[in-house]
């Protein structure tokens, strides 16, 4: 039980009150009641003995000076004592004489011990024999009792007193002093400044505590000053550095954003170019050859700059994505129709099995997702010589407002062997000394994968066998922004040697250049098109890319001609470079936006060299519908192109 | 037995009068200053009425012995009984308190002896003395 210092002080306290109520009321009073009658009996006994020798005495020889004296004694005695001689033999005794009174005494020893206490003794001289009986009323012995216990109910009493003055004592000047103490203690335990209690003046044991206490609190100040100065410093230390640090980091990213942007923009002119004189007829041979080496090799470096750049600042910041509403089904679509290029000119199947229901909206960063696949799609193909290559997507169930959707691509190349899975992932890995010799890459493409499909809460699942081909495998759940459709028709198809069942969409990727050759210009639209760039070698390369595409280009070289050539001409797409001398591609769509005569819905693309997440982002907050990131592939510009002469299309349709 | 003690008691008494009625009884007394003696001031105090002379002085009794001849005479011409009967009287007067303890004394000569030493000393004799200093006597009538 939880008693408090007070409750455990009034206990005994009150015990002992109990106690000694006991004591002196009832145990005390009985004892001294009974050791009281024990001397009266033996005094009456003593004074009935002398008085029955004095009246032998008297009887026998007739002297009555010792009756006399006797009588003096027992008349000065406090105790009122009735004294009767009666004479005779026992059983015919006759009162002779009593004092004070021989009624009162008779009326008295009538009523017996009950009333009296009784003493006798007998005498029997030669003339007479009788019997001396002493009384001592009851009355008289419990006044005589009562005023003997007098004393002891004035000590019960001041016992009482004394306990509670002492329980008050305690309670005042120890317990609460202590309580307050500790409240104290808690205050200062809590960083409180709380007031010192008064009784820090004390000069006793409460005292000592409370300027102990006392001590404490001016020792935790000075700390608490002292731990404040080094807090400040330290913040201020932590500040300067923070600072540094954002300045190095903005310094770094700035770095980046330089050497993405100065690596890109030459790239771009020479991919471009490229694309542009193996697209010639009069090209052959070994010069062809030569062409397609420089061509990979401009591709390879590429990718290699995004590889490096996506490290740098996975490992940096950590995966960041920017999810947003989607129709999965479409964007695969579209992720299948950016793979296909990657199998043009081989003779590897690339099958695509769609088995996502139309109408699906979900939440996803639609872009890491391309890059996954897109690289492990490319892996693939890397290392599959012959057979196939099949990209499958899967929506498995829809569960608590997600949808839980696999990926799986899977090859038919040399597959891997277990010491090889092992350590599939890691950066700067490749999977042997045979296939880095024969094969491009960084080793970093699996690396990032893991790192996005960590951000995505997924693994990366890996089955091979030498040369039984491998599978890449991963399961995202997706927020179901909007469910699909209840009716869902599906079908089978078969490819690949197996059964598969695959939506009644699913769709073969366009596997030849005659495909490819096809598109564009089904629409017989022409797309007017302005481009602003300052670079003259840009300028040069997307003329050159347009020439094959139908495009009517107006190009101009800086934001400020491309501000006023709106006025001047409508075009059905406006494409601007960001980094130009005296005003950006950011003034130029600022002016736009703030122009109501100029903004009249044309969709304002940035090309940029500046590949990084921030600055990728930052272009869509200023309002840019899209990014074509340099260097631009003549594949890259021709699907941009149709997607613009297909909105066109549709908007010429709608409204006529 | 004791109705027949009685009835000799009874009869001695009634022949002790006639035995001694030709002796005379005198009180003499050793009367302190400031008092006097009367017959009837005199013999309230042999009856035990009074325990003090009139100036408040202690008067002391001095009574007949068993052994005395004057024994149950002087009983009877005090309280109209025996000695004995007296004897009891006095006991009980002293035994109360009312009384300073008489003296008992065996004759006539004991008791002039100690009332002439005795001051507020006072007693009944049967003879008529000769007069003694510092003594005053009174025949009873």
């Amino acid at each position: 039980m939880g008693l408090n210092l007070i409750q455990k002080v009034a206990l005994p306290i009150v015990a002992s009150s109990v106690l000694s109520a006991l004591l002196l009321l009832y145990v005390i009073p009985e004892r001294q009641q009974a050791a009281l009658e024990e001397s009266v009996i033996s005094e009456l006994e003593s004074l009935a003995a002398a008085f029955g020798v004095s009246a032998h005495l008297a009887f026998l020889n007739q002297d009555l000076n010792a009756l006399a004296e006797l009588n003096t004694l027992v008349t000065s005695n406090p105790r009122a004592l009735q004294v009767g001689v009666y004479i005779g033999e026992a059983s015919n005794e006759v009162l002779l004489t009593a004092f004070p009174s021989s009624a009162d005494f008779s009326a008295l020893s009538s009523q017996g011990e009950s009333a009296a206490i009784m003493a006798s003794a007998q005498f029997d001289s030669d003339t007479d024999e009788g019997r001396i009986e002493i009384l001592y009323p009851r009355r008289l012995f419990d006044e005589e009792v009562s005023a003997l216990n007098y004393p002891l109910y004035i000590v019960m009493g001041g016992i009482v007193v004394i306990q509670l003055w002492v329980y008050l004592i305690l309670a005042r000047q120890v317990v609460r002093p202590l309580i307050k103490a500790a409240k104290f203690a808690d205050q200062l335990g809590a960083g409180n400044d709380a007031e010192i209690s008064r009784h820090a003046n004390r000069t006793d044991e409460v005292g000592l505590l409370q300027r102990a206490l006392g001590k404490l609190q001016r020792r935790l100040r000075q700390q608490r000053a002292e731990n404040d100065e080094l807090l400040a410093s330290l913040e201020t230390k932590v500040a300067t550095r923070t600072k540094e640090l954002e300045q190095a980091l903005i310094a770094k990213d700035s770095f980046l954003a330089s050497v993405s942007h100065e690596l890109r923009t030459p790239l771009h002119s020479v991919i471009a170019s490229l694309d542009l004189i193996e697209k010639g007829e009069n090209i052959g041979g070994d010069e062809k050859r030569y062409l397609e080496l420089a061509s990979r090799g401009s591709y390879s470096l590429m990718h290699l700059i995004n590889e490096l750049l996506d490290y740098q600042r996975f490992g940096q910041q950590g995966i960041q994505l920017h999810p947003e509403p989607v129709s999965i089904r479409d964007a695969i679509n579209s992720m299948h129709q950016g793979m296909c290029p990657l199998f043009l000119g081989s003779s590897i199947d690339f099958v695509q099995e769609l088995k996502l229901p139309e109408g699906l909206i979900v939440l996803i960063d639609e872009s890491r997702l391309n890059q996954v696949l897109t690289n492990l799609v490319g892996n693939a193909r890397k290392f599959t010589t012959s057979g196939c290559v099949v990209f499958r997507s899967e929506l498995l169930e829809l569960v608590d407002g997600g949808a839980r959707i696999k990926f799986t691509i899977t090859d038919t190349g040399s597959g891997m062997a277990p010491s090889v899975l092992e350590r599939l992932g890691e950066a700067f890995y490749q999977a042997d000394d045979g296939y880095r010799k024969s094969h491009e890459g960084t080793g970093l493409g699996l690396s990032i994968v893991k790192k996005i499909l960590g951000g995505f809460g997924s693994r990366l699942v890996v089955d091979s066998a030498i040369g039984e081909g491998s599978e890449f495998s991963f399961e995202v759940i997706l927020a179901v922004i909007e469910p699909p459709p209840v009716n869902d028709e599906r079908t089978e198809v078969a490819g690949l040697g197996q059964r598969r069942e695959i939506s009644a969409v699913a769709e073969r990727a366009p596997i030849s250049n005659a495909d490819r050759e096809k598109s564009g210009d089904q629409t017989g639209v022409e797309l007017s098109m302005l481009y602003v760039e300052d670079s003259e070698i840009n300028q040069l390369v997307m003329s050159a890319l347009c020439e094959q595409l139908p495009i009517a280009l107006t190009m101009v070289d800086s934001a400020k001609e491309a501000y006023q050539r709106i006025f001047q001409k409508r075009f059905d797409v406006i494409v601007s470079d960001i980094q130009m001398p005296e005003f950006s591609g950011i003034d130029l769509i600022q002016w736009i936006q703030e122009d109501p005569a100029a903004n009249d819905g044309i969709p304002i693309y940035a090309c940029t060299a500046n590949a990084t997440e921030e600055a990728l982002a930052g272009f869509k907050r200023e309002g840019f519908d899209g990014v074509l990131t340099k260097p631009v592939t003549l594949a890259e510009l021709e699907g941009f192109i149709n997607g613009q002469i297909a909105r066109v299309a549709q908007l010429s349709s709608s409204s006529n | 037995m004791r109705p027949f003690l009685n009835i000799l008691i009874a009869l001695g008494l009634l022949c002790a009068p006639m035995c001694s009625s030709a002796d005379a009884l005198y009180l003499v007394a050793n009367v302190p200053p400031n008092s006097d003696l009367s017959q009837e001031y005199g013999l309230s105090i042999m009856r035990g009425e009074n325990k003090n002379w009139g100036s408040g002085a202690d008067a002391r009794v001095a009574l007949p012995s068993r052994e005395s001849q004057n024994y149950d005479v002087i009983a009877y011409s005090l309280m109209g009984g025996s000695g004995k009967a007296m004897e009891r009287r006095w006991f009980a007067l002293v035994f109360s308190g009312k009384v300073n303890a008489p003296k008992y004394l065996e004759d006539d000569s004991a008791v002039m002896d100690f009332i002439a030493s005795t001051e507020g000393a006072i007693g009944i004799v049967t003879s008529e003395y000769d007069e003694v200093e510092g003594l005053m006597v009174v025949k009873i009538e």
